[in-house]
């Protein structure tokens, strides 16, 4: 599968009636959802509603039961474990509210792990690394480890990590849910304002309606059902 | 790319991973260190065991020598002396022509002319250090030098090669002709005893028991704090590494640690090699330089371990799934079941029962190798439901917050919480078993013939007709007899051969031959009852009688006085009366000291019968020594393979060797415990760091720390503990049978020496003292400003 594919007409990104449960309880059921190249989408919903879960089957994370998962033109949920990982190593980013830093890693570590992984040479690695930092307002704590930096700091550092490879959409689970206001408010900004300059599409999950007003649009999502008016416009319709 | 990454989250990790990898590597150096070790030994065993049995010498039969000058030829007679107990391999030769080359004996320049003689660097400080009378008077002439290297086996050897006239080599029995000199293996000598084979079989079970704690240690290592790593490995899987990669930083990681340690342990055993080279593990000591690994063998371990570790971590791996968002266990752990006790029970079954039955029956040794193999697995099988039971059972009992927590994760865990006592149950068992035997045996090997026995000297000669040797003729038991009497203080028991024996019948016999079962054609000794009379331990003629027939081969043969205890008495009331014709109708001789009653040895010899054996008591052990020398050329003339020996020095010899298997079995335990100890350490450590965040919770809270560590110490120290004893308990189990059927009913009861306390007490002392050294990692990582949950 070539995941730089030519732009596809339709949505990016659509999940097509997926259900998904945890033993017997079920967290989606029949859910759906299209989301476009560059579009800013908020996921909302109470707790346990299965808004996670949604995204965690969009990014190729969870598996669904049934139903289809489409990204750019290609099916997400037959994807191996190799390929899923090459996706989220290469067009995917991911900010969640805490646990995708790794600690013992210094915060250039971190931003560059991607694209080591993807065996982007070292010092090239390090080089886009640095500047993302400075673009994120982090220089002069690359060399910290993310153990040693505030709740936000280690935030823009997620985000930073998150842009480096230059990803077609990212994955963003409560990114401001272990930050005060103000430090969130800071990392919306900046989480938006760079996915607009890149162009890249971010799929965030929240239930702080401040951060879904940074969104062009939101959806809501209720025991495991999505409500989202611009599905039926895609309905039948075919995906590329 | 991902192997940086790994060595990079080892090695630039923070503090955490710097403890981290300090840990592992400390674990694995130890590990390595006992490694290495036991290499080592092997080694030093093999090599000395390899080295060229001059000893083994074969040479012509004695009919037929030319005493003349024969080329390339010498005369040989090999045997075994003894001093204070320990033996001395002595060689006189001959060179039968001077001119010509003669065989060559390693580490010596050329034979000793004859009045020279060579002799080992231990043996010629013991000369210098004993009086003369007891010990150099054996060797004539003059020291020529000092036998090298290559004919010892250490340099505690006792060796003598002594030069003689061919004449004086001649009248000698036992003397061959030898045109070259044995050079093979002593292993390869199909005449010597089976103690190498008994060895390198020791060495090869002490390496498996060796190699289990030590898998044990260096698995868990390289899983300390798993389930942190584990949450790592899933961040980095989140940014986009596959399984195969997070495989690949694992291993680095795993691997740089045990490489360290690898390291670690070479440069340790070498600072412990001298000490390795001081310990008489096999009874005597190895020459120090190969006491050592080969070069290939360093190789194996400096690659192997780092390999096995990343092994290690890659199988660990297999048992959890990183997923992204982080990691699941792919199977749930069931609580252990009643059943795993079976295999234990079944084993102590099988050894008290049908494999020692007792009632005198030869034990099963295939039954009783089974019963063994089942009650180790079985204890290492039981211990999880065992461990559980008792966290149970203290959870129930008690109230204290510690014990409740301590037993509420030791029956949620219990497999877990056994895997890193395993070592020690092991260790427990073997050296309480071991060191429940050896004593028993051992002072029972003294009590023979209730101790009487002890200061007894037996000289055989030609005592029987499969006995290597002749007996003394007439003149010669008179002149020996006379010389032995003149020491002060000694009694002498005579013992004759009949001039005319039978053969054994061709039908079964009708009964077992022992006391109360003496059959005529056994009956080849004679003894006078006046000197029997001085040996009470021996039995007692009835009244009336002079002298009587009696078997005394058990006695002049037997290196067990196991076997010497169960032929006691040897003459009773029943025993018959010396017949006439065998030169007992009249008076048998008696050499009791230096009374006049030593004629009648003469009236003996002169009936026709010859001298098979002498039994003298001599309380001083220097005159004994003297004695032992004064009987020297008798030995030699008579040709017998015999070592005159108190039956003390016999015992000790079974004594030396039931000691060494002491202790290597307790040399085995105490390297398994240090093992068990490190993985203990490990453990803890790794179970502290593990549960950091709950921990923290808990001091948070309120929880006093040193209730935190009470939960720490109960959770290692309740299946330690429990371990320990449910293993020496089936340690004694086994032990019971066994010194049932080979002690000696009258010995006192023996309980298990210093070294067992030493070893297995101090071992699980030590052990639990470990377990405490890993307290303020537990106070460091739990302390309330390191409380950031990220």
């Amino acid at each position: 599968m070539t995941i730089d594919a030519l732009p596809a007409p339709g949505p990016l990104l659509r999940a097509d009636s997926i259900s998904r449960s945890y033993g017997r309880t079920p967290a989606l059921r029949e859910a759906s959802l299209s989301v476009t190249a560059g579009e800013i989408l908020a996921i909302m919903g109470p707790s346990g509603s299965g808004k996670s879960t949604l995204l965690h089957c969009l990014a190729g994370i969870f598996t669904p039961d049934t139903g289809q998962v489409w990204f750019d033109g290609h099916r997400l949920d037959t994807l191996g474990d190799a390929g899923r990982s090459r996706l989220r190593r290469t067009a995917f980013g991911f900010v969640f509210q805490f646990g995708q830093l790794v600690p013992e890693l210094t915060a250039a570590d971190n931003v560059a792990l991607p694209l080591l992984l993807g065996r982007t040479g070292r010092r090239h690695a390090y080089q886009r690394a640095r500047g993302w930092l400075e673009r994120l307002e982090l220089d002069g704590l690359g060399e910290r480890r993310t153990g040693e930096l505030s709740g936000g700091q280690a935030q823009r550092v997620a985000i930073a990590r998150a842009l480096v490879t230059r990803p077609k959409v990212i994955f963003a689970d409560e990114p401001t849910g272990a930050l005060d206001s103000l430090a969130g408010e800071k990392v919306m900004d900046l989480l938006v304002g760079l996915a607009r300059q890149e162009g890249v599409t971010v799929i965030v999950v929240t239930h702080d309606s401040r951060v879904a007003a940074c969104a062009d649009r939101e959806v809501i999502v209720r025991d495991g059902k999505v409500t989202d008016p611009y599905a039926d416009e895609y309905a039948g319709e075919a995906v590329r | 790319m991902t192997f940086w990454l790994g060595l990079r989250l080892s090695l630039r990790g923070g503090r955490e991973a710097a403890v981290r990898l300090a840990l592992v590597a400390a674990a694995v150096a130890m590990g390595v260190t006992v490694l290495l070790s036991t290499v080592a030994l092997f080694n030093a065993f093999r090599v000395t065991a390899e080295r060229p049995c001059w000893e083994c010498t074969t040479g012509s039969a004695p009919a037929g020598w030319a005493l003349g000058a024969t080329q390339g030829a010498a005369l040989w007679n090999h045997r075994q002396d003894s001093y204070a107990g320990r033996p001395i391999e002595r060689l006189d030769v001959a060179v039968l022509d001077p001119a010509a080359p003669a065989p060559a004996v390693p580490g010596v320049p050329a034979l000793p002319a004859a009045g020279r003689f060579y002799v080992s660097p231990a043996l010629a400080e013991l000369m210098a250090a004993v009086p003369r009378e007891q010990l150099a008077d054996r060797f004539p002439g003059a020291r020529a030098g000092l036998v090298g290297r290559a004919a010892l086996s250490g340099p505690d050897d006792l060796v003598a090669v002594v030069g003689r006239t061919p004449g004086e080599l001649a009248g000698m029995a036992g003397t061959v002709a030898v045109d070259t000199v044995a050079t093979f293996p002593a292993a390869q000598d199909p005449a010597a005893d089976d103690l190498t084979a008994l060895y390198e079989h020791g060495f090869g079970i002490a390496a498996i028991g060796l190699i289990v704690p030590l898998l044990v240690l260096v698995g868990t290592a390289t899983r300390l704090a798993a389930a942190r790593r584990e949450a790592r490995f899933a961040a980095v899987r989140l940014a986009g590494a596959t399984a195969r990669q997070i495989n690949a930083i694992a291993s680095a990681d795993a691997a740089l640690g045990a490489l360290l340690g690898a390291l670690a342990g070479v440069a340790l055993f070498q600072a412990v090699r001298p000490a390795l080279a001081g310990v008489a593990i096999t009874g005597s000591r190895f020459f120090p330089d190969v006491v050592t690994p080969t070069a290939p063998q360093y190789a194996i371990v400096i690659a192997g371990v780092p390999l096995a570790a990343a092994a290690a971590a890659v199988w660990s791996l297999r048992r959890v799934r990183i997923t992204p968002l982080g990691a699941a266990r792919r199977t749930r752990a069931s609580a252990p079941g009643w059943w795993r006790v079976l295999p234990l029970l079944a084993g102590l079954g099988l050894f008290a029962g049908p494999a020692f039955a007792g009632g005198g029956r030869e034990p099963d040794p295939l039954l009783a190798d089974a019963g063994l193999a089942l009650i180790m697995v079985g204890l290492m099988v039981a211990g999880p439901w065992l461990t559980m039971l008792a966290a149970r059972l203290a959870a129930r009992l008690t109230r204290g917050a510690a014990t409740l927590l301590a037993a509420r994760r030791l029956a949620a865990e219990p497999k877990a919480a056994f895997r890193s006592v395993n070592g020690i149950v092991l260790a427990v068992f073997i050296g309480t078993a071991v060191a429940g035997i050896v004593p028993a045996v051992v002072s029972g090997q003294l009590a023979a013939g209730d101790g009487t026995l002890n200061e007894v000297m037996r000289v055989p000669f030609g005592y029987a007709d499969a006995a290597p040797g002749r007996p003394l003729p007439p003149g010669e038991a008179d002149e020996l007899l006379a010389e032995v009497g003149a020491h002060p203080g000694v009694t002498v028991l005579p013992i004759y051969r009949r001039t005319t024996t039978q053969d054994p019948p061709a039908a079964p016999l009708p009964c077992d031959p022992g006391p109360g079962c003496r059959l005529d054609f056994m009956l080849g000794h004679v003894v006078s009852c006046d000197d029997l009379a001085r040996f009470p331990a021996l039995g007692a003629c009835a009244p009336g009688v002079r002298a009587v027939t009696a078997d005394f081969n058990r006695l002049l043969t037997s290196d067990n006085l196991l076997s010497v205890d169960r032929n006691l008495p040897i003459v009773d009331p029943t025993s018959p009366s010396a017949p006439a014709g065998t030169g007992t109708g009249k008076d048998v001789g008696s050499g009791s000291g230096n009374d006049a009653d030593s004629g009648k040895a003469g009236a003996a010899a002169s009936d026709g019968l010859s001298l098979a054996a002498v039994l003298i008591r001599a309380d001083d052990p220097a005159v004994r020594e003297r004695i032992r020398t004064s009987l020297t050329p008798y030995v030699a003339r008579s040709g017998s393979a015999e070592t005159p020996l108190t039956f003390a020095e016999v015992a000790r010899f079974r004594e030396v060797l039931l000691d060494q298997v002491e202790r290597v079995a307790l040399a085995i335990v105490a390297l398994t415990l240090l093992v068990a100890g490190c993985g203990l350490l490990v453990a803890v450590a790794g179970g502290v760091v593990e549960r950091r965040q709950p921990f923290t919770l808990l001091r948070l809270s309120g929880t006093p720390t040193r209730t935190l560590s009470l939960v720490v110490v109960l959770e290692t120290a309740v299946p330690v503990l429990l371990a320990a004893l449910v293993a020496a308990a089936a340690g004694f189990g086994v032990a019971g049978p066994v010194i049932d059927q080979l002690a000696i009913k009258s010995a006192p009861a023996a309980l298990p020496g210093a070294g067992y306390l030493l070893t297995v007490g101090g071992g699980l002392l030590a052990a639990l003292l470990i377990v405490l050294a890993g307290l303020p990692l537990l106070r460091r990582v739990t302390a309330p400003d390191n409380a950031r949950f990220e």
